[in-house]
Parts: C-alpha cells; structure tokens; sequence
C-alpha cells in the first residue's frame, strides 16, 4: 500500500495556510510533521480525513482518489483529532459501540486492538471520569474499529504521562509493524523516533528535516 | 445514524430521572397553589354576598310572599341576602357594616299601591355602598315593582272584575293561583337571556388562556438541563463523526430525536399529573380551563416541542459554552414568551405587538395549543411550527457545518 499528498492548498481569509503540501509514504512507515501553533499541521489532517475540504490537490491510496470516494476514504482512513471525540457522558463500551458492532469489540477486547490499548480495564468508566491517558487510548481505540490502513493522529500524546505514552507509543509501532501507515503531527520528542521520515510545516509549505536526536537543531528550524 | 441516535437517547435517558424529580416537585408546588386558589375563591364568594334589610312594613302577605321568593327563588340570591329587621336594628347593622343597605317600605305602602299610587321607598346605606344601593334599586324595587305593584294590580282588578260580573265563589282561591302563576314567571326573568363569552383570546377564558401560556414557558424551560448534553466546546467528536460520513445534517438529526424524546416524556408525566389532577379536585381543572382535558391537547404538543426542540439545538449550537447557552437560551425564552403573551395577556400590549406576536414561534405555540383545547385550527398552527422547526434546523445543521469545516476542535 501506498499514499500520496499532492499540492495541497488552503486558505482562510486570504492567508494561504498550506500552499501545495506534497508527500508520499510506503506501508509500514510512519510520516511526522511539526511545527509551530497554528501552522496548519491540525488543517492538514482533518482535510486528509475528509472534514475539512481544500481549495485544491489529491490524496491517493495505491492510485484511487480519496477525495472524491468518501466511502472508500472512510474505510481505509483512520483519524484521532486533538480533541476528545468521545461522549462524555456514557462508558467507554458505549462510546466504542459507536464504531464497532458487538461481536468485533468483544473479540477486540479478548485479543485484540483493545486490549493492547488497555481499554478493558476502564470499561464500564464514563469518559468524564477517565484520565487524559484513557481517552487518548479510547479514541485511538475507536478509530481504529474498521482495522483502516492509514491512521492520521493529531498530536497523539499531547499532556499525557509518560506511562501512557508508551503504551500509546508501543501501540503505534505494533500497527506500523502490520504494514499500516502513520501520519501524525506532533510537539513532542518522545514520539519522533516513532517517525521514519520528519517535515516541517512552516510558512504553508512541508520542509524535509532529519531527526538524528539533536533537539535544539530541531528548536532552531522550527 | 441509528446507532449515534441511540447513543443520544441513552444520554437524554441518564437525565431523565432527575428531570422528572424536578418536574414532580414543580407540578406538586403548582398543583397545592391551583388548590389553595380555588378554596379561597369559593370562601370569597361566600363572603362577597351583599346582605340587605327589609324594614317597615312587611306583614302584608304578598310583600312576605315577594320577599320569601326573593330569598329563595330569584337568580339574585346569589348576590344577595335580604333580611327582614326592624329599623334600629338595620340601622346599628348598617353602621357596624354587617349589612350593606336596608330599604324602608313605609306604611300603607301596598294598599296605595293597589290604587295606583306609589309612595318611594327609602333605601338607607354606608356612605361607601354607592354601588350596592344602585344594585339594590335594580334587584329590589325592580322585583316589588314588578311583582307587587303590577302583578297584584291585575290580580286584584279580575277580582274586582269577576265580583262586579256577580262571580263571588272561590275568588281567593283562584287570587292565589293568579299570584303564584305571575311570581313563577316574573322570578324565571333570567331564561330570557343567554351570556356568551368570547373568552380573552383564542375562544378561551383567562384560565385557558394562561395555561397555554404558561404551558409553553414551561416547556421551552425544560429544555435547559439538557444543555450540559448539547453545548459543546469541542468539536472532535462531530469531526470523527464526519470523517466516517456522518455530516452536520445526521448529527443535529440524531441530537434533535433524542432531544424530542427526551422533552415529550416530562410532557407525558405533566399530562398523567394533570389528569390527575382534575379527577382530585373533582373536575376543578376542567371548570379553571373551561374545557375537557383530552389526549389530543398531549399528542397536539409535538409540534410544539418540534419547535422547541429545534431552536433549543440552535441556540445550544452557537453558544461556545454552558453558562452563555443556558443564559442565551433562558433570556430568548422569557423575551419571546413575554412578547406573545405567554407571561401576560397579549391584548394588554400595543397593537405592533400584538400583530408581532402572531408571527412569532412562542405566539404560535400558544395559539396552537389554544387550538388543541378548543379543537378549531389545529393543522394549521401544527404546521408552522413545524415550519419554524425545520428553518431552526437547517440553521443549526448550517451552523455545524460551518463549525466542523474550520475545524474548531
């Protein structure tokens, strides 16, 4: 599997917030973008995952046009916002019966995604009671329901503990190891070595960067 | 859709009991003052009879015949007690104000009469019983008048006329079936009226009118706890949804739903209490409406709540968080209840309102669940709140949309 972002283009009010954001990426690999607030890493992903919609460019999936299959975009594109897309209000299983049938989340549960996210231990948990940790957990539980080949993460471990993110951390590498494909943004180190290939999203174009551990390199490009 | 409806319900039903418990409180507040009001209002007519003195003379069977049925058969005695005194003793009474007014009817009042002359009586009153003594004149004089002077003239001129023929023979038997005759007719004078009341506004009396008005300031209030559930700052959730092609159009639809259910159920148990409450105060709800209770005015809410429950979702949608959606929320309810009459009588207000008010969604609302007790226009005032719905629907779906594509997360 393979995508790939052509000359995407955004503005609002006049101010061009991506201007041809171009790049491509190979299963199994994980793609980081960084930058400053409000540099347009958040636009980006959610017009990748059909929110948003761009003034102009493509995103393909091994050649089929995701913006005009919303169907196909759906099943093949997994998307965590920076937000909480959980109701606060009920359980964590009630949250997850959302997007997965009853069969598919008990097996989940059992063996699979879930219980590797470590979502069985809060369960019966209303989400307003659950900790930063577990709702990260739960919406990457959540979006990961249809098994999508491609997951967009917005700022994944964004305040979270260390503990949980590792466990987010290890979770990542377990998907990239089955041939998914990862495309996040991020503010954090911790998650860059996670990340096979590192842009920065500065002035409204992706500048290539090689990570090799230097954060204050990294600082100054920035 | 049907699993994020269900979803939605399931949020709506965590509320619910709490809601009903408020909702129990506020109907058994409401319902101890419907009683209190009612109790006061019977003592208060008792007290409110004006009580009246005969003085004088009163021997005269025919005047105690006039005055007994006066007491005793006349529509007046309603309003009014007469009682016979003698006239130091009417007049401590009047005085120390437990009777209103006494009359005088001075000597040889009938026999003069009987001959064509009429001597006045006099009608003797507090100084602020002005209004009493006017009523005292139309009820008393009216009916002595009436029945003494004309019905005894006749009676005794065919007495006169049968004796003068040579006719003597049971003439005061027949006199007193003539009198009897004459008072039966003169004491049914009121069946020869009918009342009409047009009510305050829609057909209905000032009971119906503020139950339908106040009904709707109930109903738009009970939306409020549910804003905790439909005021979001953070969008994720409905951008995730969107992602996996669940538009702004299904969301507010599924919200909306659960919303409706989640406002009917408080209207079902309103509907069960005021039943309820009628068949306590045995039919004292009917008598304050005037009309029946009926299923129809419960089923006829719904597009009352379709209104409600679609402006409410608007409102909650452009508010960025639960204190300004609920302030929003409850200071649009009082202002476009108090301006189509729901909180006061809309005929009080100036004639731009009251034009105003028709159009408006609360005025509609009212006038329609006017209509559903009065049973006259109901389709048409169903389907303008429907109307209002669906625009307050689109905004709101236009709302989210616009929300979710600047990705306010």
């Amino acid at each position: 599997m393979r995508i790939e972002v052509k000359d995407i283009r955004k503005g609002f009010r006049g101010k061009q917030v991506l201007d041809g954001i171009s790049f491509a990426a190979e299963a199994g690999k994980c793609i980081g973008i960084l930058g400053g607030n409000g540099s347009g890493k958040s636009t980006l992903l959610s017009i990748l995952a059909g929110v948003q919609s761009c003034d102009k460019g493509s995103f393909f999936c091994d050649g089929k046009d995701l913006f005009r299959d919303s169907v196909l975009r759906s099943t093949l594109v997994g998307y965590v916002p920076q937000g909480t897309p959980l109701i606060e209000e009920l359980s964590a299983k009630d949250n997850l019966s959302l997007w997965y049938d009853r069969e598919a989340m008990e097996k989940e549960l059992a063996d699979g995604v879930l219980r590797m996210l470590g979502i069985h231990e809060f369960l019966k948990t209303p989400v307003c009671k659950m900790s930063g940790g577990m709702k990260k957990r739960l919406s990457i539980g959540c979006a990961v329901a249809k098994r999508p080949p491609v997951l967009l993460l917005d700022e994944p471990s964004a305040a979270l503990d260390l503990d949980c993110k590792a466990r987010i951390s290890q979770y990542l590498r377990r998907y990239k190891e089955k041939g998914g494909i990862l495309l996040l943004t991020t503010h954090d180190v911790y998650e860059l070595p996670l990340c096979d290939e590192w842009y920065i999203l500065r002035g409204g174009v992706l500048v290539p960067f090689e990570y090799d551990g230097d954060v204050s390199r990294l600082v100054k490009s920035l | 859709m049907g699993m994020y409806f269900k979803l939605q319900c399931k949020r709506v039903w965590k509320l619910l009991p709490r809601l009903l418990c408020a909702l129990m409180a506020l109907l058994l507040g409401l319902g101890l003052v419907f009683f209190s009001t009612m109790k006061s209002d019977s003592e208060s007519e008792n007290k409110t009879r004006v009580r009246l003195a005969v003085v004088g003379n009163a021997e005269d069977t025919y005047l105690d015949m006039g005055i007994t049925a006066l007491e005793t058969l006349d529509t007046s005695r309603f309003a009014l007690q007469v009682i016979r005194m003698e006239e130091d003793e009417a007049r401590t009474a009047v005085e120390q104000g437990t009777i209103a007014a006494y009359v005088i009817i001075p000597d040889g009042f009938l026999e003069d009469a009987m001959r064509g002359k009429v001597h006045p009586l006099t009608v003797v009153s507090s100084d602020n019983a002005e209004g009493l003594t006017s009523m005292f004149k139309n009820e008393i004089t009216s009916v002595i008048s009436d029945y003494v002077l004309h019905a005894q003239k006749g009676v005794y001129g065919a007495a006169d006329a049968l004796r003068a023929t040579g006719i003597s023979e049971g003439i005061g038997d027949y006199m007193g079936r003539f009198s009897l005759r004459y008072a039966e007719v003169i004491f049914r004078r009121s069946d020869l009226y009918e009342v009409q009341e047009l009510g305050i506004a829609d057909s209905l009396g000032l009971g119906g009118y503020f139950f339908c008005g106040i009904s709707v300031v109930l109903l738009m209030l009970i939306v409020l706890p549910y804003a905790p559930l439909f005021v979001r700052r953070d969008s994720s959730l409905g951008m995730v949804l969107r992602a996996r092609r669940l538009g702004s159009f299904g969301q507010a639809a599924g919200e909306l739903f659960a919303l409706l259910l989640g406002l009917f159920v408080p209207v079902l148990v309103i509907a069960l209490g005021l039943f309820g409450m009628n068949l306590v105060s045995d039919g004292g709800l009917i008598a304050l409406l005037g009309t029946e209770l009926s299923w129809l005015m419960v089923f006829g809410v719904i597009p009352v709540l379709v209104m409600i429950g679609a402006l409410s979702l608007l409102l909650f949608e452009l508010s960025r968080d639960l204190v300004s959606g609920v302030l929003l929320h409850f200071f649009l309810t009082l202002s476009l209840c108090y301006v189509s009459g729901c909180l006061y009588p809309v005929f009080a207000f100036p004639e731009s309102v009251q034009r105003l008010s028709v159009f408006l969604p609360t005025g509609i609302a009212r006038s329609h669940l006017a209509a559903c007790i009065t049973g006259e226009g109901v389709l048409l005032s169903g389907l303008m709140l429907c109307l209002y719905g669906g625009v307050f629907f689109a905004l709101t779906v236009f709302v989210r949309r616009i929300r979710l594509q600047k990705g306010r997360g």
